[in-house]
């Protein structure tokens, strides 16, 4: 993960909800992707936010703390 | 936001578990082999996924509630290596783990489900692997017992 990407789990009632923000692309499927592996479970009710169909910057031109 | 999805939880890290215990007040009780319930099954509901129903009362760790005679078993999963399933009765003293571990229902009783036991462990599993990542993590639980986990760089 690089500086202002995060990761934001809401855990309630036995479930893990995840959102992910700051990220261009599909560098968040990434940075998610050892949280889901460590739980161990079902991924379900997956959403891509329109971030994720930006192409991946290299860094340079990425903005932090984007909104949806 | 460019990405949101929910996550379910099977219990595969004894030390994220430990942890877990310690969070809620009770005791992990390593390679403890049996736990504590009443005795048989007696048939009224179905034996829980994933495990095999000849070997109820057995386990490979418990959990002890203080004050609650019925213990929780970790028991091996009977067909997923790795996982761990808990085990334990809900009538009699079990209730008294029903009211630890599980959410209460609107006009009384609990869930038998373990939201909260299931909770505190994946708080701690999602807590170790941000360490292990050089991530730091920041939390914070609502009124309402929601606990938020924010993981970042």
């Amino acid at each position: 993960m690089k500086p202002g990407e995060s990761l934001v789990f809401v855990i309630q009632d036995g479930v893990v909800t995840c959102e992910a923000s700051g990220f261009h692309g599909s560098a968040c499927e990434t940075a998610m992707k050892p949280f889901e592996q460590a739980l161990g479970g079902e991924v379900s009710n997956k959403k891509r936010k329109p971030e994720f169909y930006q192409q991946a910057s290299d860094g340079v031109r990425q903005s932090v703390g984007g909104k949806s | 936001m460019s990405h949101l999805e929910t996550v379910s939880t099977v219990i595969q890290d004894l030390a994220a578990l430990k942890a877990a215990c310690a969070r809620l007040g009770v005791e992990f009780r390593e390679n403890q082999t049996t736990y504590a319930w009443w005795g048989r099954s007696v048939g009224d509901y179905p034996v829980p996924a994933g495990l095999d129903k000849n070997k109820l009362g057995q386990c490979a760790h418990a959990i002890k509630v203080p004050g609650v005679d019925y213990e929780v078993g970790v028991v091996a999963h009977k067909s997923t290596p790795g996982a761990y399933v808990l085990a334990y009765d809900f009538f009699g003293s079990g209730v008294g783990l029903q009211k630890k571990f599980c959410k209460p229902i609107a006009g009384g009783g609990h869930t038998t489900n373990m939201e909260h036991l299931i909770n505190a462990y994946s708080v701690e599993v999602l807590k170790r692997q941000a360490a292990r990542r050089g991530l730091r993590c920041t939390e914070q639980v609502t009124a309402s017992g929601t606990i938020k986990l924010t993981v970042k760089r």
